[in-house]
């Protein structure tokens, strides 16, 4: 038996090596190399340059995700006590938007907030001033939050409907208002699925270039339009670019570690 | 509302989807005592504690707690507190949490805190559990967990919905006494929710047993038991012999085919009526021809007593006669007016059996009773087109008429489509099913499918024709009115299986009980239930 097991995860573990192990070397093996092929740190320092866009591509993240996570925990709690035929419903118009093409919602949605857009047309009609909304951090956040809402929910909601109703009841016979019940009991019980959530926003929207590249304009730059650029675009170099990446990996898998370690201190037995 | 009540329900109704869960339901819970709500899944017993709870708002009806109305106050605010089902246990806290959670919300000081939870486990025999995770004790320590969790709080009323379910019936036992000594100590109110009949008399001052979302009795468990006050209360709390019986005057019934004295009356002269004898009443003697008499074919040793079954000799059973007129037997079914029936066939059994063909013979060692299965169709007012759900367990008895004797009757019951049973006769030669008809003697045959609407004063008549002579013939013959076939008695001794046996019942163990199906349902409530149920 203990050798079927080993065989059959074979596939995944060639393309494990294939398509992640070997890239990421030959990412640490560019950012540690000059174009010549001898070692060096230049490139890393030279990536130190762009730490204050990492520092807003994190503070923008943050936001979207702090976003997402407000409208997503209302919404799966309340999906969460619908009975089981509703619940499938919602779930499937949650995943209603992830049946279109990322990039076709994102240019559907700068066609919307437009300078001369929909929504300004619309504005502009009824005599009323148009609104500058793309082109602005407002933007890159809202398309964040547009994208990643259902990475929120998802999570969310397969674990609150895991909650016992008595649970909650419980909570309100021993003499819990509904705020008491959701900040003692629904929340922590919950508390694997808000990590899994933020992660699954998070990390997208640290290193999303698509997003900020159609509606932020060139004000609002993040880290992977930098990167896009190093690696394919006007300002090609690929040791560069690897040391850039090495550099926006490092801050994700830090952030992982400390999400991680909040959940393993306040669910610790709750997942059995 | 006498001085000592705690919690008073009046006139409480609540549906679920359409579907009425309980029906004006009207109850006292005094203050400190053990109560407990008995009855099969689906009775209402829950929904009425979850109701005292707050957990679900009646349709109708108020709830007072302490001659307060608290039908709007959430759960919350309510001073009692609920063992749940399961238990309900919060799985991120450990033990000390979980029975501490209450105090934590009410801003209890830590020390205060601290001295209550040790007060509590210790109640429970759960010292040193503290910081133990719930999801790794056993059911029941988590039972454990969950009632010094909910007393913590110190509540006037504790609400038990069917706390000892999940456990193994030795553990069972021991917290069924655990929890009586507990509320003992506390002296406070328990309300206990339970399908177990012998849980609720072991622990209960007093219990309510419901039905179909209505309470059918309200007593100490003594009185349950020894005095049921209707044939459902009366098969579901211990075991029970349950046999149609015809009250000819007060302190005489005639069961089985014999009369026999007993110490109940203010019945109707000859009003048909339910009799219950518990089967650690009945004595076994000589046979003889003043009692019912029948051959042990059955002993099961049950630890403390033998159980032992009886079954009645034929011809011996003869409490009905029928004529036999020229074409055979009839028995005639008189059906509730306001609704149409569809005749789906005549079977052995109430539920499935094996459907008896025509011309099937049926012969002395069958059941010698047969049940007409019959569907509900639509009311008669309107088009026949759709069908009516009766709510299960409701039942409907009509009785057969027959020209010599009225003893004979029969029930119609709507738990599965609606039936009718036929006593058949017994004799020292078959007969033979020759179909239902319209009329005594010839009329229009009942086909399977037909409606009963299309048959004429909602009679039919069951033909039957003796097999031996192929010939009608006038004779009489005598069977047993009700399919009861067998007694079921129990003793500390044992009585070999073939002994014919007497059975000798005392006249005050002779338990007498309206036909409640009959009685409660006139044709105004059935059209009313009709209209209920869609």
């Amino acid at each position: 038996m203990k050798m079927k097991a080993k065989w059959a995860s074979a596939p995944y573990i060639i393309w494990m090596i294939l398509f992640t192990i070997i890239p990421l070397a030959m990412i640490v093996y560019f950012a540690f190399t000059g174009s010549d092929g001898s070692f060096t740190l230049e490139n890393v320092k030279n990536a130190g340059v762009h730490i204050p866009t990492l520092a807003n591509s994190i503070y923008l993240a943050l936001i979207s995700t702090v976003v997402c996570l407000v409208v997503a925990y209302p919404f799966a709690y309340y999906i969460s006590r619908k009975s089981y035929s509703k619940q499938k419903m919602m779930v499937m118009l949650v995943m209603l938007p992830m049946w279109m093409n990322f990039l076709l919602r994102t240019h559907a949605l700068s066609a919307l907030i437009e300078d001369n857009g929909v929504i300004n047309t619309i504005l502009t009609s009824i005599g009323l001033e148009p609104l500058k909304m793309i082109n602005t951090q407002g933007a890159v956040i809202f398309g964040m939050v547009y994208n990643f809402l259902p990475y929120m929910i998802m999570p969310l909601y397969s674990i609150m409907t895991k909650i016992d109703n008595r649970t909650i009841e419980a909570a309100a016979d021993l003499g819990a208002n509904t705020l008491q019940t959701h900040r003692s009991i629904i929340v922590p019980m919950s508390v694997p699925g808000i990590i899994s959530g933020i992660t699954m926003v998070f990390v997208p929207s640290v290193s999303t270039f698509v997003i900020s590249g159609l509606l932020g304009g060139s004000e609002n730059y993040l880290i992977g339009d930098i990167i896009t650029a190093q690696m394919l675009g006007s300002a090609y170099n690929l040791h560069y670019g690897s040391a850039t990446s090495l550099l926006l990996m490092i801050v994700v898998l830090v952030t992982m570690i400390i999400f991680n370690g909040l959940d393993s201190e306040d669910t610790e037995g709750m997942l059995a | 509302m006498s001085n000592n009540t705690i919690i008073e329900l009046k006139n409480i109704s609540k549906s679920f989807d359409g579907e009425p869960i309980l029906r004006s339901i009207n109850l006292e819970i005094k203050d400190k005592e053990f109560i407990t709500f008995l009855g099969p899944s689906g009775c209402g017993k829950t929904t009425t504690l979850r109701i005292i709870g707050g957990f679900e708002n009646p349709d109708e009806g108020e709830v007072y707690f302490l001659g307060k109305k608290i039908n709007n106050l959430p759960p919350h605010k309510r001073q009692l507190n609920t063992v749940f089902q399961k238990y309900a246990l919060f799985p991120h806290l450990d033990v000390y949490e979980n029975v501490a959670f209450g105090l934590r919300l009410s801003k209890t000081p830590e020390k205060e805190i601290a001295k209550r939870v040790h007060e509590m486990l210790a109640m429970v025999n759960l010292e040193g559990y503290d910081a133990r995770r719930v999801d790794l004790l056993s059911g029941g320590q988590q039972q454990r967990v969950a009632i010094a969790r909910a007393l913590v709080n110190r509540p006037k009323v504790l609400l038990l919905d069917e706390p000892l379910g999940a456990l193994d019936l030795k553990l069972r036992k021991e917290m069924q006494i655990e929890l009586k000594k507990i509320q003992k100590r506390l002296g406070i109110t328990f309300i206990y929710v339970t399908h177990d009949q012998e849980e609720a008399l072991t622990m209960s001052d007093r219990v309510v047993v419901m039905n179909g979302g209505v309470i059918q009795q309200i007593g100490s468990p003594q009185d349950i038991y020894n005095e049921p006050a209707n044939a459902f209360t009366a098969d579901f709390i211990g075991q029970s012999n349950i046999v149609p019986g015809v009250m000819h005057e007060d302190y005489l019934v005639s069961f089985a085919g014999k009369k026999h004295k007993c110490v109940d009356g203010g019945f109707a002269k000859d009003e048909f009526v339910d009799v219950v004898v518990r089967p650690e009443d009945i004595k076994f003697g000589e046979p003889s021809a003043d009692v019912i008499c029948g051959q042990v074919s059955n002993v099961t040793f049950k630890g403390v007593h033998y159980e032992m079954t009886v079954s009645p000799r034929g011809g011996v059973v003869s409490p009905a006669t029928l004529g036999v007129p020229e074409n055979g037997v009839y028995g005639a079914l008189p059906v509730p007016k306001n609704h149409d029936f569809i005749f789906e066939g005549w079977y052995t059994k109430r539920i499935g059996g094996h459907k008896i063909e025509e011309n099937s013979a049926i012969y002395k060692n069958a059941p010698h009773v047969l049940y007409a299965h019959w569907t509900v169709y639509g009311e008669r007012s309107g088009a026949p087109t759709e069908e009516i759900g009766y709510p299960t367990g409701e039942e409907y008895t009509v009785y057969f008429e027959s020209p010599e004797t009225d003893e004979s009757f029969a029930s119609i019951n709507c738990e599965n489509g609606v039936y009718a049973e036929l006593p058949t006769p017994e004799a020292r030669e078959g007969f033979s099913f020759a179909g239902w008809f319209t009329k005594v003697d010839g009329g229009k045959r009942a086909e399977e499918g037909a409606h009963l609407l299309e048959f004429e004063d909602h009679t039919l008549y069951a033909h039957f024709t003796p097999v031996a002579s192929g010939n009608p013939v006038t004779h009489k013959v005598t069977f047993d009115p009700d399919g009861f076939d067998v007694w079921v008695a129990q003793s500390t001794q044992v009585t070999p299986v073939g002994t014919e046996v007497g059975l000798y019942i005392d006249p005050e163990n002779i338990h007498i009980m309206p036909k409640s199906g009959w009685h409660k349902h006139s044709d105004e409530d059935i059209e009313e239930e009709g209209g209920d149920v869609k």
